[in-house]
């Protein structure tokens, strides 16, 4: 778990930037994800399970999370429905960004909690676009 | 010192207590309230007194060591204490304000030595313990009778006098201290249920409390001066006299009573005593007399005996006499009856049978005197006359007076012959009210034994029954004759010559004549020709030699038109009244409609049994009412049975049946029986004769009668190649569906197997393919805002994603080509350690936390092998032992080099495998089920094995779930 409080790069420095969670068990994925959204102008904490990402929530409030799917320990869906009975990130957006599953799967996702899917790969400014959109910027 | 809490006394006893310590706590608090002081009670005695209360209280139940330390030791504060307070006393009765007055002090002190010797728990102190408690009330007493009467010693002395509370508070301890035993030591004749108790209960009050009260009127007298002081002191002494007096009284009474009842006791014995002693001597008299009236009575007896005996030897002789007296008498008599009987059994004899004859007989006499008047008649002639006149025969009438006018004149003439000695009989019809009889009647004589003519004698027989029956007889006659005619059959007589002498209708009609007369006289030469008429008349004259019948004998007969009819023909001999034969009787029956059926159904039968032998079935014919079979030859032929031979199942068959079919087939055959249903068809297996079973088809016809099966009709038809042929072609389409099958779960696996891959290797390319797409887009986005250095890693991880990529395609088409049998091992002389070390470096890279460890034994430094192949194996052996091992121990690499073979073992402490899936390991792309969290293609195993496979090598696996793996690879080693 790496916590990283503050951008180096900030743009919006004179509002409070968002802190985004991301949860991915590919560190290349992860290291590469972080550093876009650092300077997008985001604060970044990441998390390479379900686990992982859990700990990081009872540790500070996270604006959104970005999460895989198949991971160890813990996966995507689970995460996603312990997040979603916890009552102070019921309404925390995440979005899904994993190689794409099958039909029914993205469907099930979106049932149990999941605001977006988003394939594996994608280009940058599909990512950011859904960023934006869910934190309402 | 027992029973305490069972005691009546031990409960007021406690109550009493605890009003004390009640009214004790009452009056401590008292102390804060101004209080008169002679109710007011020093602090120490009311603390005195509440403990001793307490101590009470806790007496019975808890008499347990601790309590009574506990008890002990206030005890023996309070001895000190009072006598303390005493000495104080005697020291200067003006020092001390709060103390304890001399008197409760002395009181105490008795009391307190009195519990000490209580709790000592000994019998013999119990007494003396009793005494102090006695004194202690005493003092209490005087102390009270202080305050009563104002005893002016006490009250001189401010301090002397114990308070009236205090005085009333030891009076009652002492009380119930008592109490506690009072059924002991000196209180225990108090507590007997005795007169003495009694009296002792109801008089303690009075000898209290009565001198109490009349000391208390005596100095009231005095005080008020009601009386003077020497009236006072009479009146003590009166009422004490007095009351003394009434105890003396009731003393004297008790014992008086007592020993009243103890004298009246014993004078009561004494008088018993002696009445017993009465008693005795009169039963001894009385047994004495008894005994002595026995004594008599025996001798009596004895004489009574004696003259008895006497008196039955008189009787005997005079029984004898009178027997002998009585037998003679019965001679005679029995001898005068049976003379007397006899004489009358004569007589009856010749009077009574001739009598009897004549009365019985159905043949009418009559007996006329010489003028023709009745003399006698018997019971048949009076029936007769009247049965035929209605007139009375009557002893003395005429006999023309029965007789019809136009009769007299022959009767006459008749008698007139009689009376010349002659014998008439005649016939002679009357007629009667019930139609014309016949009689028969015979006059004779009647003379005396001096042979003088005396009368007629007319015996009657009637005839009337005898003349019908003859007329029935020809009558019979006739009817024979018509019933002759019309039979069926030629009947016919002939005479010793063969001449036709009777002849039916039908049999000269069939001889072509008109009428019987034509034919008769006519024998059989006449009527056939030579041939046929030879073979009668040879027949005839058998008959007549022999004199045996010939019956049922079957011929053919031909007329002399030519007609041929076939006869069953009989010819019985004829006998006359001599028993000689003269003839004979001819039967013949016309069977030439039968003979002619016969012959068709014969023609039939053949030609059903050609049909039968035509067929190849077994044909049965099943009667099921005797359970008789007839098979036909077919049964021979398809089960080996012969017709004739018992062997063959004639009877009930189903027993040939298979077991395993006969259950279906009786249970078929009796449904159809229920049912009533005709055509039974069903297939079975059919016993041969050999033991072997044959498969049948039966197709039967069941015949019902009244609702029952009488017979079953049908034929079994061997299906045995039939149904063999048809199993057979079952089995192979079987076979062929099952082959067809597998082949379509092969194929499935296979397109199953493709998904599995298109999936995973979708995955496994996006992962790496993300990440590049996010650092080129970043590139990109950023390219001013970044620095050289930066931009460098970034293309660096660019370029290892690439070769991530690579290298998974390589495993996909090295594992494709393989299977397609495109790989073959490329053998080189390698360098063993360098290449091995080069790997686990390699590995080592990826991997910081766990490390391999090494371990080498007598390894070979140069073979020959497939440098890439060897790659792959241990590679992907090191890289799954770490992938999988979550708990992070290190990894065990063993090399070892034997004579001809290298072992690789790879042991690691992780997840382990779940047996599971143990089977399909090696196989691509099958993930272990524990697993699905960790990446992976599921190609590395299978790459494994492939390679091993290419180098001649063997793999093998040994797992525990959650414990670790190790797997062991053996490859040959080929050395130059």
């Amino acid at each position: 778990m790496q916590i990283q409080t503050f951008s180096e790069n900030h743009q919006h420095s004179a509002i409070m930037a968002k802190l985004i969670l991301v949860v991915d068990d590919t560190p290349d994925l992860l290291e590469g994800l972080r550093e876009f959204l650092q300077m997008e102008g985001y604060e970044v904490v990441s998390a390479t399970n379900g686990q992982e990402a859990l700990d990081v929530l009872d540790a500070m409030p996270v604006d959104l999370i970005i999460t895989d799917l198949l991971m160890p320990v813990m996966d995507g869906f689970q995460l996603i429905r312990s997040v979603k009975q916890r009552d102070d990130f019921r309404n925390t957006p995440i979005i899904v960004f994993s190689a794409k599953p099958r039909h029914e799967n993205v469907e099930t996702l979106l049932q149990i909690g999941a605001s977006k899917f988003v394939s594996k790969p994608s280009d940058l400014e599909n990512i950011l676009l859904s960023v934006k959109e869910l934190i309402h910027e | 010192m027992t029973t305490l809490q069972q005691h009546p006394f031990f409960r007021p006893a406690r109550i009493a207590s605890a009003v004390l310590v009640l009214s004790l706590l009452l009056l401590i608090a008292s102390w804060f309230i101004e209080l008169p002081q002679i109710i007011r009670l020093s602090s120490a005695t009311a603390i005195l007194c509440l403990l001793y209360s307490l101590i009470f209280l806790g007496f019975g139940r808890l008499r347990g060591a601790q309590f009574r330390l506990l008890a002990a030791a206030i005890v023996s504060f309070t001895l000190l204490f009072t006598f303390s307070q005493l000495l104080s006393y005697f020291v200067n009765p003006y020092l001390i304000v709060r103390r304890v007055t001399p008197v409760a002090s002395l009181a105490f002190f008795f009391i307190s030595t009195a519990v000490l010797l209580l709790l000592l728990d000994r019998d013999r102190y119990l007494r003396f313990a009793q005494v102090m408690l006695i004194i202690g009330s005493s003092v209490g007493y005087i102390g009270l009778l202080g305050h009563a009467y104002l005893v002016p010693e006490f009250t001189g002395v401010d301090s002397m006098l114990m308070s009236l509370p205090g005085a009333i508070c030891i009076l009652a301890l002492c009380y119930c201290y008592l109490m506690l035993y009072d059924n002991q030591g000196i209180l225990q004749p108090f507590n007997t249920l005795l007169e003495g108790g009694r009296m002792g209960r109801s008089f303690l009050p009075a000898v209290i409390f009565l001198p109490l009260a009349v000391g208390y009127l005596r100095l009231f007298g005095h005080w008020y001066g009601w009386f003077s002081t020497e009236f006072g002191v009479s009146l003590i002494i009166g009422s004490l006299s007095s009351l003394f007096s009434v105890m003396l009284y009731f003393s004297m009474k008790v014992v008086n009573k007592r020993d009243q009842i103890r004298m009246e006791s014993e004078l009561a014995l004494e008088r018993k005593n002696v009445e017993l002693q009465e008693l005795t001597k009169e039963l001894q008299r009385v047994s004495e007399e008894l005994q002595a009236t026995n004594e008599e009575y025996l001798s009596l007896n004895e004489e009574l005996q004696a003259s008895n005996e006497e008196v039955s030897a008189n009787n005997e002789q005079l029984t004898a006499l009178n027997d002998q007296l009585h037998q003679a008498n019965k001679k005679i008599q029995e001898q005068s009856h049976q003379l007397v009987q006899q004489k009358q059994r004569e007589y009856d004899l010749s009077e009574g049978s001739l009598r009897s004859i004549l009365q019985n007989t159905d043949h009418s006499y009559l007996i006329l005197n010489t003028d023709f008047t009745l003399r006698a008649f018997n019971r048949a002639a009076a029936e007769g006359v009247y049965r035929n006149t209605g007139k009375k025969l009557l002893m003395g009438s005429h006999i023309f007076d029965f007789m019809e006018a136009s009769t007299h004149q022959n009767f006459l003439e008749i008698l007139i012959r009689v009376r010349k000695g002659e014998k008439v009989t005649y016939v002679r019809d009357v007629p009667t009210p019930h139609g014309k009889k016949w009689y028969l009647i015979t006059a004779s004589p009647v003379h005396t034994i001096d042979n003088e003519f005396v009368g007629y004698c007319l015996a009657t027989v009637d005839q009337t029954e005898l003349r019908q029956s003859q007329a029935e007889l020809s009558e019979e006659r006739n009817l024979l004759r018509i019933i002759i005619d019309h039979l069926p059959l030629n009947v016919y007589v002939k005479d010793l010559q063969s001449r036709k002498t009777l002849a039916n209708k039908a049999e000269y009609e069939y001889l072509g004549f008109a009428t019987e007369e034509e034919l008769l006289g006519k024998s059989d030469e006449d009527l056939y020709p030579t041939e046929s008429s030879t073979i009668s008349i040879e027949e005839d004259q058998d008959v007549f030699k022999t004199g045996r019948s010939i019956i049922n004998k079957e011929t053919i007969n031909v007329r002399k038109d030519g007609k041929k009819t076939y006869f069953l023909i009989s010819k019985i001999p004829l006998y006359n009244g001599s028993r000689e034969i003269m003839g004979l009787v001819g039967l013949s029956y016309d069977i030439t409609p039968r003979i002619t059926a016969e012959h068709k159904l014969r023609e039939l039968n053949d030609r059903f049994t050609l049909l039968s032998r035509a067929t190849n079935d077994a044909i049965f014919d099943w009667d099921y009412v005797t359970h008789q079979g007839i098979w036909n030859h077919g049964v021979e032929t398809i089960f080996g049975y012969f017709v004739a031979n018992k062997l063959a199942p004639v009877t009930e068959w189903t027993g040939y049946v298979h077991p395993e079919d006969q259950v279906k087939t009786r249970i078929q055959l009796f449904r159809h029986f229920v049912l009533r249903k005709p055509v039974w068809t069903m297939r079975f297996r059919f016993q041969c004769a050999d033991g072997t079973y044959k498969h049948v088809l039966n197709r039967a016809f069941i015949i019902y009668s009244a609702g029952k099966p009488i017979r079953i009709i049908g034929a079994l038809q061997d299906v045995t190649e039939v149904t063999v042929y048809r199993q057979n072609l079952e089995r192979l389409v079987a076979e062929r569906t099952k082959e067809l099958n597998d082949a379509l779960n092969a194929e499935r696996e296979v397109i199953e197997m493709k998904s599995r891959f298109i999936s995973i290797a979708s995955h496994e390319f996006r992962t790496p393919l993300t990440t590049i797409s996010l650092t080129s887009g970043y590139l990109k986005r950023y390219e001013t805002k970044i620095d050289a250095a930066h931009r460098l890693k970034k293309l660096d991880l660019i370029d290892k994603q690439v070769s991530h990529m690579t290298s998974l395609l390589d495993d996909v088409l090295m594992l494709g080509k393989a299977e397609a049998g495109k790989i073959f091992a490329q053998w080189e002389l390698t360098s063993l350690v360098p290449l091995i070390e080069e790997i686990v470096d390699e590995i080592q890279l990826a991997s910081d936390q766990i490390k391999v460890k090494t371990q080498w034994i007598s390894v070979p430094k140069l073979i020959l092998m497939d440098p890439k192949l060897f790659h792959n194996i241990l590679a992907n052996l090191l890289t799954n032992a770490i992938k999988f091992s979550p708990s992070g121990r290190d990894v065990e690499l063993t090399v070892t080099g034997e004579y001809d073979h290298l072992i690789l073992g790879v042991k690691d402490y992780g997840m382990g495998i779940p047996s599971d899936d143990v089977p399909t390991l090696f196989e691509p792309f099958q993930r272990g089920g524990n697993v699905a969290s960790i990446q992976g293609t599921g190609l590395g195993l299978s790459i494994v094995k492939k390679s091993v496979e290419l180098l001649g090598g063997t793999i093998r696996v040994t797992s525990t779930l959650g414990e670790g793996s190790e797997f062991v690879v053996t490859l040959p080693i080929k050395s130059e």
